[in-house]
């Protein structure tokens, strides 16, 4: 009867994930966070102190995405040592958890190395959902457990979920007028860079290596990509008058920005390769890009052309323009999750603003209202996204941070990266991760060779 | 009677245009604040009597919501500015766009810079060489009242005509 009821609850959320991708039926107010056993992690006493590091950042992870309902347990048989016999534990002992996540953390005096290993237990059929290995041998141990932790819930969520996670994202921010860079709870920051100016809405290339951005200065724009590689910025779009909104196409083959001149405001899209540049819209309205959809083949886009602001898409070459947007109020923002045509966007009505989702027929749903919400963006996964709010510090000012959301379960994690935080842009995942996998990866380790 | 009246007059006008001529820049002497200059409106009819434009009142042109049209009382500002500065040939403006918080950065970039452009475009219209004028968006980065109330998001949606120094 328990596995039962267990199944029921795993099939429930399944479904409601899939009839997302379908259509907008988000911000359920029955959803369920998927239970999870995580097992304390077997360790010794040089890793004792990172394994605090490694199981709060994985608990902090899991529960804050509001996906997931985590249980840490202390239990014998669950020690992944020698001793851990899985065809011998009955996981109905613990109660409804359909996995549990079990682990270690030793140091390897003859390497000098520390060793992660993990293994995420379907509790009902035994079987391994997914499993890896790290080894750490760099001087910034602390931070590389860190990553690893972020590495681990991603494997829980995407194993679990069917889809990626987006712990590893990093996050690029404009942070005290700096660009700066985290990772996707606003920690471990860093500065790229700082200008005489106002930096405004950094978005990043698909392939995480660029960030395109505007530096505003004196009433004139123009479209830097800062390159992560070389750790240097690159002039792309400076044009009479200004240069704004500038996004990546799906393949970051090329850039779509607008150009605000002479009373009109434009699209255009900039090929990166031979720096030509083709003029989208042509009319004296405001017209501003949100991106390319999944396919590459739709752009969407902001414009008054109807006398407020609305929501259009075009076919990649311009032609096709259809409104979407059919609410009450002014839209701003839209833009294409990753993985299908939901579209996100703020909305202002009577002095409030909003952040919601919507579908390519124009049907709407209000997912958050808090003061002053702006610059949303999605993660990968396609179901949380990130966007700027605004609180009062006391009847004179306001501070401004960000809030990730779950749009599914309406969970809301708050982030303070710095005093005054802008326009958050997320990456498709952090890729510096993969080289931390070690060759322990366990995937087909039989029990008693999980520590040899 | 009358003829000596009309006499005394077009000297006094000519003893005028004499002084005037006399400086590089005369509109320099009523700059008490070099950004918004009070000067004087010289008069563009034989015999009438010079009409004082204060530049200051006449600098700030206020906009509808999310609009870019000009009103009609905001027209006899630029028109008043337009006066101004075709009797001041040596000077040159920049016409800032401004809007309230609603709305994202870009699109009130965006906004401020059609505002601009409107502004500018009228005082084209009044005769004014474009060349003297310059125009700039800051969008909503520049508000000049902070409150979240009706009336301080109306003073926010502007242009403002700078005088360059």
């Amino acid at each position: 009867m328990k596995h039962i009821i267990a199944i029921l609850i795993l099939v429930f959320n399944i479904n409601f994930l899939q009839a997302f991708d379908l259509e907008v039926d988000i911000l359920n107010n029955n959803y369920n966070p998927i239970p999870i056993l995580i097992a304390d992690f077997v360790t010794d006493k040089p890793s004792k102190d990172y394994y605090k590091v490694l199981k709060n950042n994985i608990l902090y992870d899991l529960e804050q995405s509001g996906v997931f309902y985590p249980r840490f347990i202390k239990e014998d048989k669950l020690q992944f040592n020698n001793n851990f016999k899985l065809d011998e534990i009955d996981f109905s002992e613990y109660g409804y958890y359909p996995t549990t996540l079990v682990g270690s953390i030793l140091y390897d005096e003859i390497k000098a190395i520390y060793i992660i290993k993990f293994m995420l237990i379907d509790n009902y059929t035994k079987e391994i959902k997914t499993s890896y290995g790290y080894d750490i041998k760099s001087i910034n141990i602390e931070e590389d457990i860190v990553k690893i932790s972020h590495d681990i819930a991603n494997e829980v969520y995407k194993s679990i979920l069917g889809i990626e996670g987006y712990f590893n994202t990093s996050l690029v921010y404009v942070g005290d007028n700096k660009l700066m860079l985290s990772d996707y709870s606003g920690r471990n920051k860093k500065e790229l860079l700082s200008t005489q100016g106002k930096i405004l809405g950094p978005v990043f290339s698909h392939n995480n290596r660029y960030v395109a951005y505007v530096d505003f200065i004196n009433g004139h724009s123009t479209i830097y990509l800062y390159d992560f590689y070389f750790d240097k910025k690159i002039k792309i779009a400076d044009f009479l008058g200004l240069s704004l909104s500038p996004r990546f196409s799906r393949k970051d083959k090329t850039l779509l920005f607008s150009i605000a001149y002479d009373g009109a405001t434009n699209i255009f899209e900039l090929n990166l390769a031979n720096k030509k540049t083709k003029k989208l819209s042509n009319n004296y309205f405001i017209n501003l890009p949100g991106g390319y959809s999944y396919d590459e083949e739709y752009i969407i886009f902001n414009s008054d052309r109807s006398g407020t602001p609305n929501i259009y898409v075009m076919t990649k070459d311009g032609k096709n323009v259809k409104r979407i947007s059919k609410g009450e109020g002014s839209y701003y923002n839209p833009s294409f999750a990753p993985n299908n045509n939901i579209i996100l966007f703020t909305k202002i009505v009577g002095g409030q603003f909003y952040i919601g989702v919507m579908t390519l027929d124009g049907k709407e749903k209000i997912i958050t209202k808090d003061p002053f919400t702006e610059s949303p963006s999605w993660f990968l996964d396609g179901r949380h996204v990130i966007y700027q709010y605004s609180y009062d510090v006391d009847q004179k000012n306001r501070l401004y941070s960000f809030y990730i959301l779950d749009i599914i379960s309406g969970h809301k994690q708050a982030i303070k990266p710095a005093i005054n935080a802008f326009n958050p842009t997320t990456s498709n995942g952090f890729i510096l991760n993969k080289k931390l996998r070690s060759k322990y990866a366990i995937n087909n380790i039989s029990e008693n060779e999980v520590l040899q | 009677m009358n003829k000596i009246l009309s006499k005394i007059a077009l000297l006094s006008f000519f003893v005028f245009l004499a002084a005037c001529q006399s400086q590089k820049s005369p509109e320099d002497q009523s700059t008490e604040n070099p950004k918004y200059a009070k000067l004087e409106n010289k008069g563009s009819q034989k015999n009438q009597p010079a009409k004082e434009v204060n530049f200051e009142e006449n600098a700030i042109v206020y906009f509808d919501f999310d609009k870019s049209q000009l009103k009609s009382n905001e027209k006899n500002k630029l028109s008043n500015q337009a006066i101004w500065l075709k009797n001041n040939k040596y000077k040159t403006i920049t016409v800032e766009g401004h809007t309230d918080y609603l709305g994202t950065q870009e699109y009130n970039l965006a906004l401020g810079e059609r505002r601009a452009n409107a502004s500018k475009s009228f005082l084209v219209k009044q005769g004014v060489d474009s060349k003297k004028i310059k125009s700039v968006s800051f969008g909503k980065e520049q508000p000049v009242n902070n409150a979240q109330t009706d009336e301080a998001r109306a003073e926010n949606r502007r242009t403002v005509t700078v005088v360059s120094k």
